[in-house]
């Protein structure tokens, strides 16, 4: 599985520009589900449909990750050809300054910062700028729109991984490996890539309205509390898939959660519950979908959310694999 | 643009456009082949298409501005006030207003520089401090004349300035401008069946445009604004959002949306083929109804186009003629191509 | 105590913070039973069906059946519980404040522990704490001792308050007026009306997760599907020190409000001039208010599908958002009879005219 979150997470796909990760997502996941279409946003949504099972009532399940990452765009050119850009999702300046950036056509940029006016000034994106090494503006062939990603390499520390974008690549990769596993269920399981998540939701809230599931589970990452004077927070890196409770978004079904702990109590695996203070996932905009949907989050620890250096715990990411498996495998009890 | 003139003066805070709608289904009635209000006030005409076509492009324009709403009346007759959708607190003193359906004048009352103390002259008035006068001296006489919960909006003719670029100057140009370019487009039958929505509450949430998309569930959509243009005075090595003069401005991103890139891409090939200035929106800033129409129910390919308009969200904008007219035929030709495009993935 | 007052007791003492409001549904359902059809939506708002003498118009009704409370997302090793707020609360109204955890072995009680005054240094006791730096102290001593009670991590916490009649005799004192209060209206609109003909179909929606951001309004309206909605809500009363009268022109005792429009929503311009006739009709006192921080169901309902004509009734009530409310029963039961009025009045022809 380590080759496929490598692929996933150097992809590049800052939201409203998903194609890639879709793409690499199209590739791996054919031949394990019945059927594939995108919708008119973008969302890769693939249906793996269920076998009826004697004494299992067949659910309309919805799984979602989104393909989408932070980056930044191009707002402005100057006369020098340095780049102005805008964030596209939270992106923290401090991560920006010395970072590389790269562009759809591959082109890479060094982001550099003004003279600040105070030594101990805190970093602002309005004073920083991309230097993609043009000689001048004439030279120049990048267009103010133009968006990009950050550029590090998947690194394999051995039992923990670190990379950009875990948020949200892990849980496509959760996701496409849970189709490769999965070999039977009873369910109609939809596995949903949303787009644009990281400006809104916006993915889930139109792929939500077209799928109509009865149980939703997004699978998304959170933060952990298990850090030199972290945010006091539950959650540890290695001590489990996470069973979000709550987050600012939402409060997960209760029934979807307590179906979840159950299931990896019965199947002998680690979890733990998360309360997350900021943040939310698509789940949010999944769960208030027409008349409402039973909808709960799998979460992956990881430190150093939204930074170009994100860190995963390789058997927190086998377990939710193991325990995505096992929920589908058999009745929804919610 | 007589019809411009008549746009930016008529009265239509969010919530109340009812003055508004008038006078544009006064312009189109006879143009288009239906036209309905819904239960928010919206305004849906139907021009239908002259092909075989099944495909339904949406296009919005709203008609509500920014303006006040009347909220307590004080016992010597002064009347209390908030803004309904966002205005800077600073642009509000001493404007000239007129209020309800009787477009009672009035004025926001600010203090003689005499009687500013020099630390008071550096600070910001907050709209909770201000108050409208009317003229009156006790609250009975005001009370027959206006009402809690009635609506003012900034007193502001229209104005032709001319000039190389064709400027005017006049309130509302967000959206007037976006409403004259739609029904101009009206005037033609296109190959796809186009459903105008003059849309209310946009200022204030874009509202409207969220129930009219959920009606009319368009295949793609366009929204028409008037933009932020802070051209003037150019503040160094920086660019300015929009400028004067330079075309019609689309839309990469904003705060409510990612443009759909094939549509953003036609403009851009339509301008082009067609010798059409046009410039983009530096990207990040504002929201408009496109960031509400593409997420009603599956989703919605959209852009935006606007027309850069100076100073908007206070009494008096600016806008040139030359750009308005660009927009139209930008438009125009857009809507002439648009039934060919590919809309898979 | 009368009816209405044991009413108000059932109402405000039980628990239901926003995705736990499973005690105050019972309560509610029990009330609905004898006169409405009982459906649900899939977040858990609840939806009373009473069919007048016509399908239509839908008639729809919202009280949000959550109340601001607290959820444990933290057990310390020394035993004390942190948490994360359900609902906005100011950090100034908490300190000392007593709380239940509800927790799957039975409840808990507790306090948000405060320092003494001895041991505050003078300038530690002007700054307010913050809400992260607060905890709960349920007289336990170790983190395994709090796990053996029963409490866990995501478990919900009510304030506790008893409902109690305040000496002038016409004010009450109750936790979650809001939105019990709203909840209250519409069960005594369907007592009222149970054997007088009304033109409409009545859906009166107690909805769920309304303080932390519309969720059961935007899910319920789903279902009901309603020609117009009245939305029944607290109002800020400003008639206490502190609060000027540009802020909140709201006071106890001169009637139930009209909100002319708040953070999410301009009311139904016709809508809402029916509501002022009806008043004056029935001589029934009105106020007007403004929220412009707040919001209400009615912001997600008012935008459902195609559009709902929506309007938003409130009864004016102090303290808010607190352990504890104060209300004026005048106010509640002329808004009570207001709301009666207008459901008389909604029939096709007049909710059609709504729209133009």
């Amino acid at each position: 599985m380590k080759e496929l979150i490598k692929e996933l997470t150097e992809a590049y796909g800052p939201s409203g520009n998903e194609d890639a990760v879709r793409e690499t997502i199209k590739r791996h996941i054919a031949g394990h589900v019945s059927e594939m279409r995108v919708d008119a946003l973008g969302n890769l949504i693939a249906l793996k449909k269920g076998q009826p099972q004697s004494g299992i009532e067949p659910r309309k399940i919805m799984l979602a990750a989104h393909m989408d990452e932070i980056g930044v765009i191009v707002s402005q050119i100057d006369e020098k050809g340095f780049l102005r850009f805008a964030p596209v999702g939270g992106v923290n300046p401090l991560t920006l300054l010395g970072s590389r950036v790269i562009f759809a056509d591959g082109m890479i940029g060094v982001i550099g910062r003004e003279r600040p006016e105070k030594p101990d000034e805190f970093p602002k994106i309005e004073k920083m700028f991309i230097d993609v090494g043009a000689p001048d503006k004439e030279h120049l062939t990048r267009k103010v729109g133009d968006m990009a990603a950050f550029l590090r390499p998947l690194a394999d520390l051995g039992q923990r991984l670190t990379a950009k974008a875990f948020d949200d690549r892990i849980g496509c990769a959760i996701l496409v490996q849970t189709a490769q596993e999965l070999e039977t269920t009873p369910h109609d399981v939809y596995f949903v890539f949303t787009v644009q998540e990281e400006v809104g939701l916006r993915g889930a809230l139109t792929s939500a309205f077209g799928v109509e599931p009865d149980v939703a589970i997004a699978v998304d990452i959170t933060t952990t509390g298990d850090t030199p004077e972290a945010y006091p927070m539950a959650v540890s890196l290695g001590a489990g898939p996470a069973i979000k409770v709550k987050d600012r978004g939402m409060l997960a079904h209760p029934g979807v959660k307590n179906w979840m702990a159950e299931t990896a109590e019965r199947l002998g695996l680690p979890y733990q519950f998360e309360v997350l203070e900021a943040g939310t996932t698509d789940a949010m905009a999944i769960q208030t979908s027409r008349a409402g949907v039973a909808a709960g989050v799998l979460s992956i620890p990881t430190r150093y959310a939204h930074t170009p250096s994100e860190m995963v715990d390789y058997n927190d990411v086998q377990n939710a694999v193991k325990l995505l498996v096992g929920l589908l495998s058999g009745p929804v009890k919610i | 643009m007589l019809l411009l003139k008549e746009l930016s003066e008529a009265c239509g805070v969010s919530g109340n456009e009812g003055t508004v709608r008038q006078v544009i289904l006064d312009a189109i009635r006879d143009r288009v082949d239906e036209y309905r209000t819904d239960a928010l006030g919206n305004l849906i005409a139907l021009k239908k298409g002259n092909g075989k076509t099944t495909r339904k492009v949406m296009i919005a324009a709203h008609m509500d501005e920014v303006g006040l709403m009347i909220m307590h009346i004080e016992k010597e007759g002064s009347l209390r006030f908030h803004p309904v959708g966002g205005i800077d607190d600073r642009v509000l003193l001493a404007k000239k207003v007129l209020i309800g359906e009787n477009k009672v004048p009035g004025v926001i009352g600010a203090k003689p520089v005499h009687l500013l103390e020099p630390k008071a002259r550096e600070q910001v008035v907050k709209f909770k401090e201000m108050s409208i006068d009317i003229g009156v001296s006790s609250k009975e006489e005001a009370e027959r004349l206006v009402k809690v919960g009635d609506y003012a909006v900034f007193d502001v003719p229209f104005v032709e300035l001319g000039g190389a670029l064709r400027t005017v100057k006049g309130k509302a140009f967000d959206d007037r401008a976006g409403c004259a370019v739609l029904i101009e487009l009206l005037q033609d039958r296109y190959p796809v069946d186009l459903y105008a929505a003059f849309t209310v509450q946009e200022e204030v949430g874009l509202r409207g445009a969220r129930v009219a998309a959920y009606s009319i569930a368009p295949h793609l959509a366009f929204a028409l604004e008037g933009t932020i243009c802070d051209d003037l005075p150019k503040k160094g090595d920086t660019s300015p959002t929009t400028v004067l003069g330079k075309g019609p401005a689309i839309t990469i991103m904003d705060r409510s949306v990612i443009a759909d890139r094939r549509l953003v891409e036609l403009l851009i090939d339509t301008a082009e083929k067609n010798g059409i200035p046009y410039q983009f929106k530096q990207p990040a800033l504002g929201g408009t109804d496109a960031g509400a129409i593409h997420l009603s129910r599956e989703g919605v390919p959209s852009a935006v186009v606007a027309v850069p308009s100076r100073y908007i969200h206070s009494p008096t904008s600016l806008l040139s003629l030359n750009d308005l007219e660009n927009t139209v035929q930008l438009m125009r030709q857009t809507l002439a191509r648009v039934n060919d495009l590919d809309l898979t993935r | 105590m009368d009816s209405t007052e044991k009413l108000f007791q059932n109402l405000t003492e039980a628990a239901g913070v926003p995705g736990y409001e499973g005690e105050i549904r019972a309560v509610i359902r029990r009330y609905l039973e004898p006169m409405a059809k009982i459906e649900q939506d899939k977040l858990g708002s609840i939806i009373g069906v009473k069919r007048g003498s016509s399908d239509s118009p839908r008639v729809m009704l919202a009280g949000h059946m959550d109340e601001v409370g607290f959820m444990v997302s933290l057990i310390t090793d020394d035993g004390f519980i942190r948490f994360v707020p359900l609902g906005g609360w100011w950090n100034q109204v908490m300190l000392a404040q007593r709380v239940v955890i509800k927790t799957s072995a039975g409840d808990v009680v507790g306090l948000l522990g405060a320092k003494p005054p001895h041991l505050l240094e003078e300038e530690e006791a002007k700054k307010p704490v913050e809400k992260k730096d607060m905890y709960i102290d349920i007289g336990a001593t170790s983190a395994e001792e709090v796990k053996a009670c029963g409490v866990r991590l995501g478990d919900p916490i009510i304030p506790i308050c008893p409902f109690t009649v305040l000496a002038p005799g016409k004010t009450y004192m109750a936790k979650a007026w809001d939105d019990r209060l709203g909840c209250a209206l519409f069960i005594q609109a369907l007592e009222r009306l149970k054997d007088q003909p009304h033109p409409n179909t009545i859906y009166a929606v107690g909805t769920v997760q309304e303080e932390v951001g519309l969720r059961g309004a935007k899910t319920s309206v789903y279902n009901v599907n309603p020609d117009v909605a009245i939305i029944l809500e607290v109002d800020i009363a400003g008639d206490v020190p502190g609060i000027k009268p540009e802020e909140s022109a709201i006071k106890l005792g001169k009637g139930p409000t009209l909100l002319l429009y708040d953070a999410r929503m301009i009311p139904n311009l016709r809508l809402r001039d029916l509501v002022i006739n009806t008043a004056e009709e029935n001589n029934i006192p009105l106020q007007f208010s403004a929220m412009r921080g707040g919001a209400t169901d009615g912001g997600m309902i008012h935008l459902h599908n195609e559009g709902v004509p929506t309007v938003v009734l409130g009864v004016p009530t102090r303290h808010i958002h607190s352990h504890a409310g104060i209300l004026h029963r005048s106010d509640y039961d002329h808004a009570l009879d207001l709301l009666v009025k207008l459901l008389m009045r909604l029939d096709e022809q007049t909710v059609k005219g709504l729209t133009l």
